[in-house]
C-alpha cells in the first residue's frame, strides 16, 4: 500500500494532497497541466521534499516531517516512468533496463536473468542492443516501463506515460500498459491529462486543480456525480447546475439557465445533473421517441476521439454529445449545423 | 531566387577562401623554410629536444590539474543557480581576455621572493619563480578557461530529468555523475581537454615572464621557438613546424574521435 499526505509550497500556488492506494490498484490523477501532477510524483519519489506530512510504502516510511524522515530518491525503490521516458541515451536498452538493477546492487545473475524476463514480458527482446534514439515512441514507452518495473520497486509511479505517443499508437499501447500494471501487482499511480486514460486506468480517480483535490472518487463517482463543472469536463460528461420544480408523477423539472431539464429527481432545490454524452441523441428532424428532453442547438466543435466522435453544441446550454464518425458522416455534421439534441429523463444522475 | 542563393553562396565561399588563406599562407610560408637537407641534424639539436620534451612533461601536469581543478567550476556553472554567480563566471573568462604578460607579471608578483606567497614559500624553502613549478602554474592559468568553458557547455547539454531518472532508480549522486552526466558531457570535456593542452602547449608570454628561459628548466618549445629564431633560423622554423604539425594532429583527431562517439 502507498499512502501519501502531504503539503509543499509551490511557485503559484499551495500542494496540497492526501492518497493512499492499495496493492495491485490504480489511483490516475487527472488535471491540467500546471495543476501539480508532476510534483505529486515529485514528492512522493524524493526528487522534492515536501513542507510537511507523511509517505508510506508498504512499512517502509519515505517521509515523515514529524518524525525528521526523508530517504533520498535513490533510496525509495519506487519504480518511476518518467515523462517523455528520460532513456539513457547513450546506453543500449538492456543496459538501461539494467542501469536500476545494478545500482540497487542485484547480483550480475540476477540482473541479467530478471533483464531478460522484463524484456519477454514487453515483447522488447528484439531492441536489447539497440540505443533509444533509434527505436520508436511506442517501443521507448515499452523500454521505459520495463526500466522501472525490472528493479522491481514497491510502488509504480507513471508520468504522463502515453502522452509523447500518437492516436494510433496509444490506443495499443493502453492496453498492454494495463495488462503489465496489473500483473506487476503494485500500487501504482497514473499522471495523466486525458480522461480516456484516467477511466481506462484508473481504480480511483483524483482530480486535482492548482495544488488541490477537486475531487476523488471511482470512475462511477466521477462520470455519474461530478462534484464541480471542472471535474465533469475533465471527465468529458454533461454537466448541468440548476433548481429543481416541485415533481409531479416522478418527473421533475430543472431549471437550469431558463431552460427546462426533464429528470427523476423527487425533492425540490438546487441540484447537480450529470449523464454522459453517449445518452445525447442527434437528429436533423424533432424526434418521434420517448425522450423528454428535446433541444434545438447548434454545432460548435468536433473532435474526433479514437472511434468516437466528440460534439460540443449550444442548445442554450453547453451540451456535448458522442457519436461514431459514421452517424456524424450520415447526418451531415459540421460547425455550425442545427440539429435537435435529446436524451431522456431516466439517463440524467441528479444529486446534490 | 536561386541565382540570388549562388550569389550569397559565392559570398560566404569567398570569405571562407580568404580567411583560409590567411591562416594557412603564412605557415605555409614557415613551412617552406624548413632546412630539408639537415633536417636530421636540426632534429637531434639540443634545444629542439630539450624543450620539446619538456612542454610534454610540464603539459602532462598542467592538463590533468587544469581538468581536476576546472571540471567542479564547469559542473557549478552549468548545473547550479547561485548568487554570485555572474561574478564567478566574469572571473574564469579573466585570464583569457587579459595580455598573458599581464597574467605572467601578476603571477611573478605573488611568488617572488617578496611576495605573499612567495614569501611564505621560501620560508619553508620552496622557489618558484624560474623554475619548471613556475611553468606549469603559467599553463594551468592560461589553460583553464578554455578548459571550464568547454566542459560547461557538455554539461549543460546533460538533460535534467536523466539525472532525475537515475536518482529514482536507485543510484547514488556520485554514481549518477559517473554512470550518466559525465559520459554525457563527455564531449565538452574531452574537447575541452584538447583545447587546454593545445593552449598550454602553446603557452609563452607569461611564462617568460614568470618562468624566464632556461634550457631543460622553462625554456618549453614556445619559448625555444622564439629564442631559437634568434640563434639559427632554421632550428626555430623545425621546431615551429613540429609544434604546428602535431596541434593540427591533435586537433583533427580529436574532431574525428567525437564525431564518432555515440550519443
Amino acid at each position: 500500500m502507498l499512502e501519501a499526505q502531504v503539503r509543499k509550497r509551490l511557485r503559484e500556488f499551495d500542494l496540497c494532497i492526501a492518497l493512499r492506494v492499495q496493492a495491485g490498484e490504480t489511483l490516475a490523477i487527472i488535471g491540467p497541466s500546471g495543476a501539480g501532477k508532476t510534483s505529486v510524483l515529485g514528492l512522493i519519489a524524493g526528487l522534492m521534499a515536501p513542507d510537511e506530512g507523511r509517505i508510506v510504502v508498504g512499512e517502509r516510511v519515505l517521509f515523515d516531517s514529524a518524525q525528521r524522515v526523508n530517504l533520498p530518491p535513490e533510496k525509495r525503490h519506487l519504480g518511476y516512468v518518467l515523462q517523455e521516458y528520460a532513456l539513457f541515451p547513450h546506453l543500449t536498452v538492456l543496459r538501461n533496463i539494467e542501469y536500476g538493477m545494478e545500482a540497487r546492487g542485484m547480483s550480475r545473475d540476477e540482473v541479467a536473468r530478471r533483464a531478460t524476463e522484463t524484456m519477454r514480458m514487453l515483447g522488447i527482446t528484439h531492441l536489447a542492443g539497440i540505443r533509444p534514439g533509434r527505436i520508436s515512441g511506442g517501443e521507448r514507452q515499452r523500454v521505459a516501463l520495463a526500466r522501472a518495473i525490472a528493479a522491481s520497486g514497491d510502488a509504480l509511479l507513471l508520468d504522463e506515460p502515453l502522452a509523447a505517443l500518437d492516436a494510433q499508437t496509444r490506443q495499443m499501447a493502453r492496453g498492454d500498459l494495463r495488462r503489465v500494471i496489473r500483473s506487476v501487482g503494485l500500487p501504482a499511480i497514473f499522471v495523466t491529462h486525458d480522461y480516456v486514460d484516467a477511466l481506462a486506468f484508473g481504480d480511483q480517480i483524483c482530480v486535482i486543480d492548482r495544488g488541490e483535490v477537486v475531487q476523488m472518487g471511482t470512475q462511477e463517482d466521477l462520470l455519474l456525480r461530478p462534484k464541480a463543472k471542472f471535474v465533469a469536463e475533465f471527465m468529458g460528461v454533461n454537466f448541468l447546475h440548476g433548481t429543481a420544480q416541485q415533481p409531479e408523477d416522478g418527473l421533475c423539472k430543472v431549471l437550469v439557465d431558463g431552460t427546462e431539464v426533464s429528470t427523476t429527481v423527487d425533492q425540490p432545490g438546487e441540484v447537480f445533473l450529470a449523464f454522459s454524452p453517449a445518452d445525447v441523441t442527434l437528429s436533423l428532424e424533432p424526434p418521434a421517441g420517448s425522450a423528454r428532453n428535446v433541444f434545438p442547438a447548434r454545432v460548435t466543435g468536433l473532435l474526433q476521439l479514437g472511434g468516437r466522435i466528440r460534439i460540443d453544441l449550444d442548445a442554450g446550454f453547453p451540451l456535448v454529445a458522442e457519436l461514431t464518425p459514421d452517424s456524424v458522416a450520415r447526418l451531415h455534421l459540421d460547425i455550425g449545423s442545427q440539429v435537435h439534441a435529446s436524451f431522456k429523463a431516466t439517463a440524467v444522475e441528479a444529486y446534490r | 531566387m536561386d541565382g540570388q542563393l549562388t550569389a550569397r553562396n559565392a559570398f560566404l565561399v569567398l570569405m571562407a577562401a580568404v580567411f583560409v588563406a590567411f591562416v594557412t599562407v603564412p605557415l605555409v610560408c614557415m613551412v617552406l623554410n624548413v632546412p630539408l637537407a639537415r633536417l636530421g641534424r636540426y632534429l637531434h639539436d639540443p634545444m629542439v629536444v630539450q624543450s620539446l620534451w619538456l612542454t610534454l612533461k610540464t603539459t602532462a601536469i598542467s592538463v590533468p590539474i587544469v581538468v581536476i581543478l576546472g571540471s567542479p567550476i564547469a559542473y557549478l556553472l552549468a548545473r547550479r543557480e547561485f548568487p554570485g554567480k555572474q561574478v564567478l563566471d566574469a572571473l574564469v573568462d579573466l585570464p583569457m581576455s587579459m595580455p598573458p604578460v599581464v597574467m605572467g607579471f601578476a603571477l611573478l608578483m605573488t611568488f617572488a621572493p617578496r611576495g605573499p606567497i612567495g614569501g611564505l614559500l621560501r620560508g619553508m624553502g620552496i622557489e618558484v619563480v624560474f623554475t619548471t613549478t613556475a611553468v606549469i602554474i603559467a599553463q594551468v592559468m592560461m589553460a583553464a578557461p578554455l578548459y571550464v568553458k568547454a566542459a560547461r557547455t557538455g554539461f549543460e547539454n546533460v538533460d535534467d530529468s536523466l539525472l532525475r531518472a537515475s536518482l529514482v532508480l536507485g543510484a547514488s549522486r556520485w554514481r549518477t555523475f559517473l554512470r550518466v552526466t559525465l559520459p554525457l558531457a563527455a564531449g565538452g570535456v574531452i574537447t575541452g581537454t584538447i583545447l587546454a593542452w593545445a593552449r598550454a602547449a602553446g603557452e609563452f608570454c607569461a611564462t617568460i615572464t614568470f618562468a624566464g628561459n632556461l634550457p631543460g628548466v622553462t625554456q618549453t618549445a614556445p619559448v625555444a621557438v622564439f629564442v631559437g629564431v634568434n640563434r639559427d633560423l632554421s632550428v626555430g622554423v623545425t621546431l615551429a613546424t613540429i609544434l604546428l604539425a602535431f596541434s593540427f594532429a591533435v586537433l583533427l583527431g580529436a574532431r574525428i574521435l567525437l564525431k564518432r562517439s555515440p550519443r
